[in-house]
């Protein structure tokens, strides 16, 4: 065995030196190495990440280096990612619409992406709420599904629109609205929830509301369970327009669907709000 | 006379090893509690008890078991805890479903796998990096000598322990003082574990003091004074900030912790 002096001796200066330089180099290879595939990673862990409630600011920010139009600085972020490999849908506050009474109104711009982070589309709301984004009829372009409330200025304040909208590159198309007064379910103990079904697999969803009982459970969460079908809407006409299957009498629900063969065209940053309301106003108060 | 020096008269030290380190240590549980006790308490102690180069192996299982379970409980709890939430879905289904929307809640098993293994591998990197950058400043500082680079590793993987027990600490905290359950309704639609996720930089940041303590302890240097040790635990907190905001910026990526 050597000596305990010739194990543990000074490195000379100059190996010290040339190591050092050596891990310099490889650090700063490294560096520049992590650089040139660091968007790459992003992008592919935010693709994977879609879904998770937790990587909104990895995902955003992959969205960002994929699309100048997503916006680069929100004073708010909220998001809707749902645990579905297909989609993910994007809000982010626009701005506050200052009201007559002095309180705002907040303005949605809602960014629509698919797996790939690619972005489908934008929507203008008044509120973020959508239903699933995803392609409903087989086009390879998404719908969704807007809920818009009664303004101040409407008569009917317990009435809200539903709007079902194509989203795409250029301008979103309406495809379906319907007029729900809210207060014949509410009196009866109930509420109305609009789903996609597609019962018999042929991807061709159906635009379908049911009743849901609502209960409380003992540790205070709200349980919605589904009872019965009220109204089905179908893709049955040309331009994948929403026509009526079956409506119940005393369903609350007014449907409204383009009359000719074409969508109504809309512009992405429009406002929904006055448009649907214009195209099927409340009843008057009597 | 440069220290330790190379004259014939040179005279050896006797060094009393940690427990953990000893040929003979008895009682593995209390060797590993006086261990842990004197690395956490008493880390110039420990760091010039490790002095000595050799030992290895189980230096290296030390190492690899305590920033295993590290590792392990970091992605466990990574930012979200949504591996937990999801199990705790398995085992108790959460009752609340918001109206109009079409409930998230269940994410496939696979999907959380994904996530966990992110966050799994994000956690190896960010603590084997604190570990790493020890030993490889250890090694680095020129005009050293060759026993204290390596007694410098030595003591890093040594103090690889300090991980779980910060880990205990935090979130022992937060058992203590249990915050109030919050909804983040509506930004996820999912309930979130009140606890916080564990604190990166923090870990980092402690493991750096206590190397620069254990560090500056080392009887091969040439002074072991406090101004050693800040030297030491500038030069930790230097090359952390360069290497990890500079050099190998993780950017949107710290998410995943």
């Amino acid at each position: 065995m050597n000596p305990a002096l010739e194990r543990h001796c000074y490195d000379s200066r100059r190996r010290e030196m040339r190591l050092l330089a050596l891990a310099a180099l490889v650090l700063l290879v490294t560096s520049a190495l992590w650089h040139q595939v660091k968007g790459t990673v992003v992008y592919r862990v935010a693709c994977s990440s879609i879904g998770c409630p937790d990587r909104l600011g990895l995902i955003a920010d992959a969205l960002r280096q994929r699309d100048p139009r997503f916006p680069d600085a929100v004073p708010r972020f909220w998001s809707l990612s749902w645990a579905k490999p297909e989609w993910i849908a994007w809000s982010s506050v626009r701005e506050s619409v200052p009201l007559e009474d002095g309180s705002t109104l907040p303005n949605w711009k809602v960014t629509v992406a698919d797996h790939n982070l690619t972005v489908r589309g934008f929507i203008a709301a008044d509120r973020p709420f959508l239903l699933t984004p995803a392609d409903r009829d087989g086009d390879s372009l998404c719908e969704v599904v807007m809920e818009i409330a009664a303004t101040k200025d409407d008569a009917q304040q317990d009435h809200v629109w539903w709007v079902v909208l194509r989203l795409g590159t250029e301008h979103n198309e309406i495809l379906w609205v319907g007029l729900m007064d809210e207060s014949v379910w509410h009196s009866r103990g109930m509420r109305l929830k609009p789903i996609w079904r597609d019962e018999d697999g042929d991807g061709m969803g159906e635009f379908v509301f049911i009743t849901v009982e609502t209960t409380r459970t003992p540790a205070g969460g709200l349980v919605f369970k589904p009872l019965q079908t009220i109204a089905v809407f179908e893709w049955s006409a040309p331009g994948g327009i929403l026509r009526t299957l079956s409506l119940a009498s005393d369903s609350g629900i007014t449907p409204w669907s383009p009359g000719g063969r074409e969508p109504i065209r809309v512009d992405q940053t429009a406002d929904l709000a006055p448009l649907v309301h214009e195209l099927l106003p409340a009843p008057e108060v009597p | 006379m440069e220290f330790p020096t190379t004259s014939t008269t040179f005279r050896r030290w006797a060094v009393r090893r940690i427990a953990w380190d000893r040929g003979r240590r008895g009682s593995v549980f209390i060797a590993y509690v006086r261990t842990l006790a004197v690395i956490l308490f008493l880390p110039w102690r420990a760091g010039r008890r490790l002095v000595v180069p050799d030992h290895w192996p189980r230096c290296v299982r030390w190492a690899v078991v305590h920033i295993g379970l590290a590792i392990f409980f970091c992605a466990l709890l990574a930012n979200g805890r949504h591996t937990l939430q999801w199990l705790t879905e398995r085992v108790s289904p959460s009752s609340f479903d918001p109206p109009h929307l079409e409930f998230p809640g269940d994410a496939s098993a696979e999907r959380v796998l994904v996530w966990f293994s992110q966050s799994f591998a994000a956690w190896a990197i960010a603590l084997l990096y604190s570990v790493g950058l020890g030993s490889l400043l250890s090694v680095s500082i020129p005009g050293r000598h060759r026993a204290a680079k390596l007694g410098g590793v030595k003591w890093g993987l040594y103090l690889s322990s300090l991980f779980i027990v910060m880990l205990a600490a935090w979130y022992g905290y937060y058992v203590l003082n249990p915050p109030q359950a919050q909804a983040t309704l509506p930004a996820s639609f999912t309930w979130t574990l009140p606890t916080p996720g564990p604190p990166a930089k923090l870990l980092a940041g402690a493991y750096g003091v206590w190397w620069a303590a254990g560090m500056a302890a080392n009887p091969y240097n040439r002074a072991r004074t406090l101004r050693t040790f800040l030297g030491f635990a500038l030069l930790y907190a230097g090359s952390w900030a360069i290497m990890a905001w500079v050099l190998f910026p993780a950017g949107a990526l710290e998410a995943l912790l």
